[in-house]
Order: C-alpha cells, then sequence, then structure tokens
C-alpha cells in the first residue's frame, strides 16, 4: 500500500500546485479544503504526513494542528505548515511541541519540499518498520511465555529430579522434586556447583569423562544412557541415584539437563535381596547333604557339590539334563523320582523315600530322597528342591543293629531258660541230698556217734548254701532283665513294710527320715535295695544297742539316700570289695551269706543310672550313700 | 482230708515223691497216695475207670514228656476231672509259671522247701484246709 499525504488548503490551486510538485513521489494524495474536512479526512485515513496551508479561513493551520494534536490517531503525525510568511511564533503554538513539525515558506522552493518532504516519509516509513518489528516481538514473547509454562508445568509436576548445569558445572535451575531429593530448601541449590550434589567415587571418573566428552560435542555415553552416581545430600548424607544427561543448546551457551532418581530404595532391595541370596547360596552350598534343583519340566538347574563328593558327578555334568536322564540313577530309582516329581508338580504331597543311586565307580548307594515344590512369587509351582542325605551307612548300621538286636534276644532267651533249669536242675538234687541226709539223721540217729552226725549236719548245712548261692545267681540275674513297669512309690510306707518282713531283734533300733520321697520306679528293684542294705545291718549289727538310720537328702538332679548302722565297720580297702558278686568278708560258717546281695544293689543303682558307695569307720559303724538320678526316672517314664 | 478218695501226685523226682509220701504219712493222712511221674503216666490213670478219681492232684510243673501246664490245659477241658482241685508243688519262683498256673485254675502254689521239716508243715496246712473246705462230687 502507498503511503498517503494530507494536504491541507482553502485554495484548489495551491492543492493542485502541490501535487505537482511532489509527482515523484510514489505516494496517494488526499486534498481537504479546510481545518475541519483535514479532521474528517484523518479520520478515514491514515496518514504519513500533512501538509498544512497556515492562512485558512474560519479555522487556520495552526488551530486545524491544535486539533489534531487532541486526537490520538495524529496525536505525532508529521506535519508540514506552508506559508506566506515566516515568523518566529510559530513554534509557539499549541500541540507543535509534540510530534514533527516543519515549515516551508512561499514562494515554495520545489527541491526544499521535495526534500523534507522525503525525510519526513522515511521517518514514517521506519515507524512502521518498528510497529512490525514490536508486533513481531511480542507475538515471540507471547510463546516463550507459553513454552516456559509448559516446561515448568512438566518440571514441577515431575517425580524425577531435574537439573540443568552451564559449561562451568553451575546449577541454574532445579525442580522441586530435585530439590527434595538432595533435602534443600526452595532456590537453595541454584547458584551451587554440580560437585556439590555428586559424590566423586566409584562411576564418578567415567561420569566425569563422559560430560567433558558431551561438552566438546564428542559422542557420549551420557547422552542418552542412564549412569548410576553416588550422590550427596544437603546434610552431606550419601544416597545412589540413577541420572540421565542431555545437552541443549540455549541463547548459543552450552547447557545439560539432567534427569535423576533417587534409586535409594531400590539399592537396599538389590542388597537384602544379595544377602538373601548370599545366605541360601552359602545353606545351600555348605549343606552336608546333595541338593538338586530342578525348574517345572524337571531340568537340573543347579546342584552342589555334595553331589559330586557324594556320588563323583560334577555339578557341570549333571546341569541342564533332565531328572529321569541321570547317569547315577539306575532304571527303577529313575522311574521313581519322576513319577513323584510329576506328583509334586501337581501340587500333590509326598513323602519322603528311599532310593538306590550308582556312583561313577559303579557302587551303590542309598539316599533319602526329601522334596519340596519351589513356589514363585505368584504361589505357582516353579520348581522342585531334592535333597539327598546319604544314608548307605546309617542303613547299614540299622540293619547290623537290628541283627545285633536279634542276636542279644537270642542269647537273653538262652539265659533265661538257662536260669530256669539251673533254679530246677539243680536245686532238685540238693534238694535230695538235703531231705535224704535230715532222714538218715532222723531214722539212723542210734546208729551215728556225735562225729558221724556232726558230719551229717555240716552237709545238710553246705546243701543249704548251695541252695542259697543259687538262688542269688537267679536272683542277681533277674535284675535288668525282667521288666516291671515303674509306679509310684511312697518310701514313707514301703520301707516299714521292708523293716516289718525282716523282724529285727529287739535290740535294735531302726529310725527313718520323716517325709521320705515318693519315687517313680520299679517297685521290685527299689525294695530289694532297701532289704539288702538293711538287712545286711541288721544281719552284721556286733553292738548290744544297735543303731540303724535311713534318711536322704534331696540334691536337686538326684536324690541320695543312706542306711547308717552302729556296726562294726569295714576297712578301708575292702570298700570296693563288698561290691564284688561272691565276696564275703567273713567266713561263711561264721555268718551265712552268699556274696551277692551287694553286687545285685549295686546293678540295680547302676541300673538308676545313680551310685552307690560307703563310709566306714572300723568299729564304729558303716553308712552306705546311693543316689537316684531325678531325671532319669522322669525320662523312662516319658 | 474231708475226702477219702485217693490223692495223686505227679512228680518225676523220686526223692520228691518219696518227700511227699513221708510228709503224707506224718501228718497222718488217711487217703491212699498214688503216683504219676509225668502228665501222660497221670492221665493214663486219670483215664482208668477202674481208678477212683483223685480228691486232690499235688503237680509239679517241671516234668519230662508232658509238663505240669501242659497237664492243666489238658485237664482244664476235660469235663469230667475238671473240677478236681490242683496244687502245684514246685521249685519254680517265675512269675510265668504262677501266672500261668493261675490262669489255669489251680487250688494253690507251693514251692518246695529245701528243708523237709518246713515241708512237712507245708503239708500239714494243706490237709487242714482241705479237711474244712468242701469238695464237689
Amino acid at each position: 500500500m502507498k503511503p498517503k499525504i494530507l494536504i491541507v488548503d482553502d485554495k484548489v490551486q495551491n492543492l493542485v500546485a502541490l501535487e505537482t510538485l511532489l509527482c515523484d513521489l510514489d505516494v496517494e494524495f488526499v486534498r481537504a479544503l479546510s481545518g475541519n474536512e483535514a479532521l474528517q479526512k484523518v479520520l478515514e485515513h491514515d496518514f504519513a504526513i500533512a501538509l498544512i496551508d497556515v492562512q485558512m479561513p474560519e479555522m487556520d493551520g495552526f488551530e486545524t494542528v491544535e486539533l489534531l494534536r487532541k486526537i490520538k490517531k495524529t496525536k505525532y503525525l508529521p506535519v508540514i505548515f506552508v506559508s506566506a510568511i515566516y515568523s518566529e511564533n510559530y513554534y509557539r503554538i499549541k500541540g507543535v511541541e509534540s510530534g514533527a513539525v516543519d515549515f516551508i515558506t512561499k514562494p515554495i522552493i520545489p527541491e526544499i519540499l521535495f526534500g523534507k518532504v522525503k525525510i519526513f516519509l522515511g521517518i514514517y516509513e521506519q515507524k512502521l518498520q518498528l510497529e512490525e518489528e514490536i508486533k513481531r516481538r511480542i507475538k515471540i514473547e507471547n510463546e516463550l511465555a507459553e513454552s516456559e509454562e509448559k516446561f515448568r508445568t512438566i518440571s514441577t509436576s515431575a517425580n524425577d529430579g531435574i537439573i540443568m548445569i552451564d559449561s562451568n558445572d553451575n546449577i541454574i535451575y532445579c525442580n522441586i522434586a530435585a530439590e527434595k531429593i538432595f533435602g534443600y530448601k526452595e532456590n537453595e541449590i541454584v547458584g551451587k556447583t554440580l560437585d556439590r550434589i555428586i559424590r566423586s567415587g566409584k562411576h564418578h571418573d567415567t561420569f566425569i569423562n563422559a560430560l567433558r566428552k558431551l561438552k566438546k560435542k564428542e559422542k557420549s555415553t551420557i547422552a542418552d544412557k542412564i549412569i548410576e552416581l553416588t550422590a550427596i545430600k544437603k546434610n552431606e548424607n550419601e544416597f545412589p541415584i540413577e541420572l540421565s544427561l542431555s545437552s541443549v543448546k540455549i541463547n548459543k551457551e552450552w547447557n545439560a539437563v539432567g534427569i535423576i532418581r533417587d534409586i535409594t530404595e531400590r539399592v537396599q532391595a538389590n542388597t537384602k535381596l544379595q544377602k538373601s541370596e548370599a545366605k541360601y547360596r552359602s545353606i545351600f552350598e555348605l549343606s552336608p547333604e546333595a541338593i538338586v534343583l530342578a525348574d517345572q519340566f524337571g531340568t537340573i538347574i543347579d546342584t552342589n557339590d555334595r553331589l559330586f563328593d557324594w556320588l563323583g558327578y560334577e555339578s557341570k555334568s549333571v546341569i541342564g539334563k533332565k531328572l529321569f536322564k541321570l547317569p547315577f540313577l539306575p532304571k527303577e530309582s529313575s522311574k521313581r523320582i519322576i513319577e513323584n516329581f510329576h506328583k509334586r508338580m501337581a501340587g500333590k504331597e509326598v513323602l519322603s523315600y528311599e532310593l538306590d543311586f550308582i556312583t561313577k565307580k559303579g557302587e551303590k548307594r542309598i539316599g533319602l530322597v526329601l522334596a519340596s515344590p519351589l513356589k514363585n512369587g505368584k504361589g505357582r509351582i516353579s520348581g522342585d528342591l531334592i535333597l539327598i542325605p546319604d544314608i548307605t551307612e546309617r542303613k547299614a548300621d540299622e540293619e547290623l543293629k537290628g541283627m545285633l538286636i536279634k542276636q542279644l534276644e537270642t542269647v537273653n532267651l538262652e539265659l533265661k531258660e538257662f536260669a530256669y533249669v539251673v533254679s530246677h536242675d539243680l536245686k532238685a538234687p540238693l534238694r535230695g541230698i538235703s531231705t535224704l541226709a535230715e532222714w538218715i539223721l532222723e531214722d539212723y540217729t542210734d546208729k551215728f556217734d556225735t562225729e558221724g552226725k556232726e558230719q551229717l549236719r555240716l552237709m545238710i548245712s553246705r546243701a543249704h548254701r548251695m541252695h542259697n548261692l543259687i538262688d542269688g545267681i537267679l536272683q542277681y540275674s533277674r535284675v535288668g532283665r525282667v521288666k516291671e513297669d515303674k509306679e509310684r512309690i511312697d518310701l514313707n510306707i514301703l520301707i516299714p513294710e521292708i523293716i516289718d518282713s525282716l523282724n529285727p531283734p529287739e535290740n535294735i533300733e531302726i529310725v527313718l527320715d520323716k517325709n521320705l520321697p515318693e519315687i517313680n520306679l520299679e517297685k521290685t528293684r527299689i525294695q530289694q535295695v532297701f532289704l539288702n542294705l538293711i538287712s545286711n545291718a541288721i544281719k552284721y549289727m556286733d553292738k548290744p544297742k544297735g543303731l540303724i538310720k535311713v534318711g536322704y537328702e534331696d540334691k536337686k538332679e538326684k536324690w541320695e539316700f543312706f542306711i547308717q548302722d552302729n556296726g562294726p565297720g569295714i576297712e578301708k580297702k575292702h570298700f570296693e570289695k563288698v561290691f564284688k558278686i561272691f565276696q564275703t568278708l567273713q567266713s561263711r560258717d561264721k555268718m551265712e551269706s552268699t556274696g551277692i546281695g551287694l553286687t545285685t544293689v549295686k546293678k540295680i543303682i547302676k541300673l538308676f543310672n545313680g551310685d552307690i558307695w560307703l563310709e566306714s569307720e572300723l568299729g564304729k559303724g558303716t553308712t552306705f550313700f546311693f543316689s537316684i538320678p531325678k531325671k532319669h526316672i522322669e525320662e523312662i517314664e516319658i | 482230708m474231708k475226702s477219702n478218695k485217693p490223692i495223686l501226685v505227679i512228680d518225676d523226682d523220686v526223692i520228691d515223691s518219696m518227700t511227699v509220701k513221708r510228709a503224707i504219712k506224718d501228718c497222718n493222712y488217711t487217703n491212699r497216695v498214688d503216683f504219676a511221674r509225668n502228665g501222660e503216666e497221670a492221665f493214663a490213670y486219670l483215664n482208668n475207670e477202674e481208678n477212683e478219681k483223685p480228691c486232690i492232684i499235688l503237680l509239679d510243673l517241671n516234668m519230662p514228656k508232658m509238663n505240669g501246664i501242659e497237664f492243666l490245659e489238658i485237664l482244664k477241658k476235660n469235663e469230667r476231672l475238671k473240677r478236681i482241685p490242683v496244687i502245684i508243688l514246685t521249685t519254680s519262683r517265675s512269675d510265668q509259671d504262677r501266672l500261668k498256673a493261675y490262669n489255669l485254675g489251680v487250688a494253690g502254689y507251693m514251692i518246695k522247701s529245701m528243708d523237709y521239716s518246713e515241708f512237712v508243715e507245708v503239708m500239714k496246712t494243706i490237709k487242714s484246709y482241705w479237711s474244712i473246705s468242701e469238695l464237689p462230687e
């Protein structure tokens, strides 16, 4: 569009003259014949310049310009006054100071007019261009603001930290998430350098190198790769982060944007997982038993070294093989293992079972297969854990033990029969001898002299002694062989009964501790112990006033009983001897004794897991002690 | 003895039999005493219709051929003989023997004494007991 020039003059010939003078300009002329018309034209057009005649009737040029200056549109409209007379007063008119104003006096010198208008047109052109530029700038600014708003929204709502650095490693931007991650308050990070938030360490050198390359625009790994680094919080605490970095150009300056993620939890979870993995790995490796891990298709995933120790096959040679194709399983075992494997994979319970294995050397071993299905996180069966303890030796031991027990049972039975035979077959002839001797003594008493009678009596007494010895052996052999149930025994009742049965002579007083304990034992056995010890004390009593004490002490783990007498006493050198079978301290002719009673007592106490011993002073008396553990008794109760 | 029927002694030991015989005599029994040396002989005696059914049987346990327990098992199944009181006279103090004997319904269990005079006392007691105890026909 051509720039427009307003020309105002009350004389048409003057207007024509002006147009003619300026006809070389590429402009459009708009005429106004009065100030009023000029004001009207101004509203209809946008003008580059106005040429106004000063001397006009009604409203002169100055008044017109004064009014134009009041209209916003023409406040700065460049005006050239055309006047016949030049006056200094022109400068004083109102409104002239704003906007460009010039003067030209008549007669008009065409070159001057042409020159002035051209200058004003140039100013107009510039003004238009400036306005255009301003518009463009405003548009750009708006767009920029919009894009910045978008970026800010993304950046503030992001969970990941976003940090921007310049080429000197200064942090120039940081979002809320990043402030949170590093423990800073708002705007505290900006201005700090990168080394305040990234710790030099393991991966640090790689990172610095990559950053340098990134700055030099060389190909860099961190531009699109994620790397793990150690970061520092405001409070100097270290924590692991994950960083991805890319470079951006802002105002031709190199910048880098980093996206940061705090991976503390993940690293912790990983560490925990690694620890747990290490723990189970060590259990797996250190297990004294062979362990085989299979997947749900029966392919072996792993085995420990025990399998090699045991069967001679290395893990490597087995991993990847199917359960039913294992070199150490004979055909029958393969069948069973696969059968049970399928059962387990189907969710059925399979109890442990024994299985034959063949070692690499061809030796047969027996293993106990203990397996349990492995489940994944969703509870689905994902494999099988098979534990195989070697029970070959145990089985052999068990067999041997079974055999020994059987042998022992046979021997025991034989012994029992032997005891029976002894009891009857040996005693019967003895009884015959003794009876016949008695009859001879009775029926033929007048045919023997005193010596003959004494010899017969000795014969009878020897027969009796032998009878007692046989009874003693039988009694001794019965201890521990004859089974008897345990029962609660109140010693406050049992011991008086025993004493009663012994019918002690009147010169012997027997004193019992009050509140003897209740014990849980085989009655016959405990009876034999007290009977033998008390009867011995009575039998050997050599004092006119005998005193026998029976008592006990509760020693927490055990009971300690004692039987004390004021009898003849026993020499220390005989302390051990008294417990030996057939040992008597006095001649049997002087004191009829088998020498089996104490032996039997000791055997019973040993069966109770207790102990027996004595204290004695020659001439003053003897005390027999014996202990019975309480625990042992309870254990057997169960 | 309430009855005058014979007493049957079943024992393989000659001296033991003599002891019983002598003790019975010493106790002034009026009953006749018959002897069998084992279970088989005893049944031969008992099943012989010519012999009177004994009023009491004194039975040893340990005997050849048929021992005391075996004899009792058969005796107690015999309708005609099962009510005859049987007293065991033995050297066996075995719990098992005692248990078996009483399970088979014996009337007593006596241990043979080493002492003849003690044995006479035993026999006297048996006599006095059975002289007041009524016996079945």
